[in-house]
């Protein structure tokens, strides 16, 4: 079962009126978009506007996803389009160099884009990123494994327990400690 | 506050590591608390901080002011009212599909081919005589002679079924087969 049946599960309920699992969504994919967006925009206002008109769309338009593309695939080309289409509206030209969404495919397990730009991140940004690394640096040497492989290796659970020669269960509960930990630090950051 | 034990389940289901029932359960939870769905960020966002993929984060809740506008807008709905198949649904509801053409096409050309049922052996036999003279002679029937003419005139009545105006579409052309002229 992979992340992609977790995305399309989610649309399956969105489709089916279920509202709060389009907020998961958004939940998501909301910085990875804003990520992608700052690539056209620079201005911290007008990227969380242009976001917001991404997800916006996506709504709008999900029903006639059918899953012949990953969703955040799908997801990406709508931010895309309105990226460039917010550029030409205010006549300002889109950056030259474009996005190949074929490497975007073929890049989905791997969760990471190469900057073809460096849009200024904001000081919550920056201080979101140190925290996390600080808190990690600073975990138990399995917990600090056991999620550095799930999420930056994107090993499943049970690869895991190989390479730590440990159950499963074992696995599960390593990374969901070093999540808590983490959370706990990064929680008062986001405190709306 | 937040139940310990959901939060473990949110982080597995992240990984995609649930069952489908646990799935379920977890993503029911997840629609009717918010803290529960701001846990589920959090998450993602130490990943995509971890793989250096964290876009600016807004200081505004970005979620809240989505889910407030879509809440302006109708649910959407699978468009024409087709419900969408998964890939696998798909692709054998093609194959039955394919089979269900390729099984008509066979059987209206065996029918096409055996069905003379009005048509005594003496008949049969006559008309096999006439196609073998037709092979030797040509592919047209010269409707000129008398026999070819009846036994035309007797195939046309045989198959009149065909026609376009009697509603009922063949495999075959009514028109190919029976639209012969005088020749020269």
């Amino acid at each position: 079962m992979g992340e992609r049946s977790v995305d399309q599960a989610l649309v399956d309920r969105v489709q089916r009126g279920e509202k709060p699992a389009f907020d998961l969504l958004v939940r998501k994919y909301q910085h990875k978009v804003a990520k992608l967006v700052g690539r056209y925009v620079y201005d911290r206002t007008e990227v969380e506007d242009i976001s917001q008109e991404v997800f916006i769309k996506a709504y709008r338009a999900i029903a006639g996803f059918r899953g012949d593309s990953a969703f955040y695939t799908w997801l990406y080309r709508i931010a895309v389009n309105t990226a460039k289409n917010y550029l030409e509206s205010q006549a300002r030209r889109p950056p030259s160099t474009d996005i190949n969404m074929e490497v975007v495919e073929m890049l989905e397990g791997a969760e990471n884009l190469r900057d073809m730009a460096t849009p200024e991140h904001n000081l919550l940004t920056v201080e979101i990123a140190h925290t996390v690394h600080r808190t990690i640096s600073a975990l138990p040497v399995d917990l600090r494994t056991a999620i550095t492989l799930r999420d930056i290796d994107g090993l499943s659970y049970e690869d895991i327990a190989q390479v730590m020669e440990c159950p499963i269960g074992t696995v599960r509960s390593r990374i969901f400690r070093a999540r808590e930990s983490i959370d706990k630090e990064l929680k008062p950051l986001l405190q709306k | 506050m937040v139940d310990a034990e959901m939060t473990e389940h949110i982080s597995a289901l992240m990984d995609s590591e649930l069952s489908e029932l646990e799935r379920a359960r977890v993503l029911k939870a997840l629609a009717r608390d918010r803290d529960l769905r701001e846990t589920w960020e959090r998450y993602h966002i130490i990943r995509a901080a971890l793989n250096e993929d964290l876009g600016p984060v807004s200081s505004t809740d970005l979620g809240a002011r989505i889910a407030e506008r879509i809440g302006q807008f109708p649910s959407p709905e699978l468009k024409g009212g087709v419900h969408r198949w998964k890939p696998a649904m798909r692709w054998a509801g093609n194959l039955a599909l394919a089979a269900s053409v390729a099984a008509v096409a066979i059987l209206s050309v065996q029918w096409f081919v055996s069905s003379e049922p009005s048509w005594t052996p003496q008949q049969v036999a006559s008309a096999r005589l006439r196609q073998a003279d037709i092979q030797r002679r040509g592919l047209r029937w010269d409707t000129r002679q008398p026999e070819v003419a009846r036994q035309l005139n007797m195939y046309l009545v045989e198959h009149n079924e065909f026609m376009p105006t009697s509603g009922m579409n063949g495999v075959m052309s009514y028109g190919r087969f029976v639209s012969y002229d005088n020749g020269p």
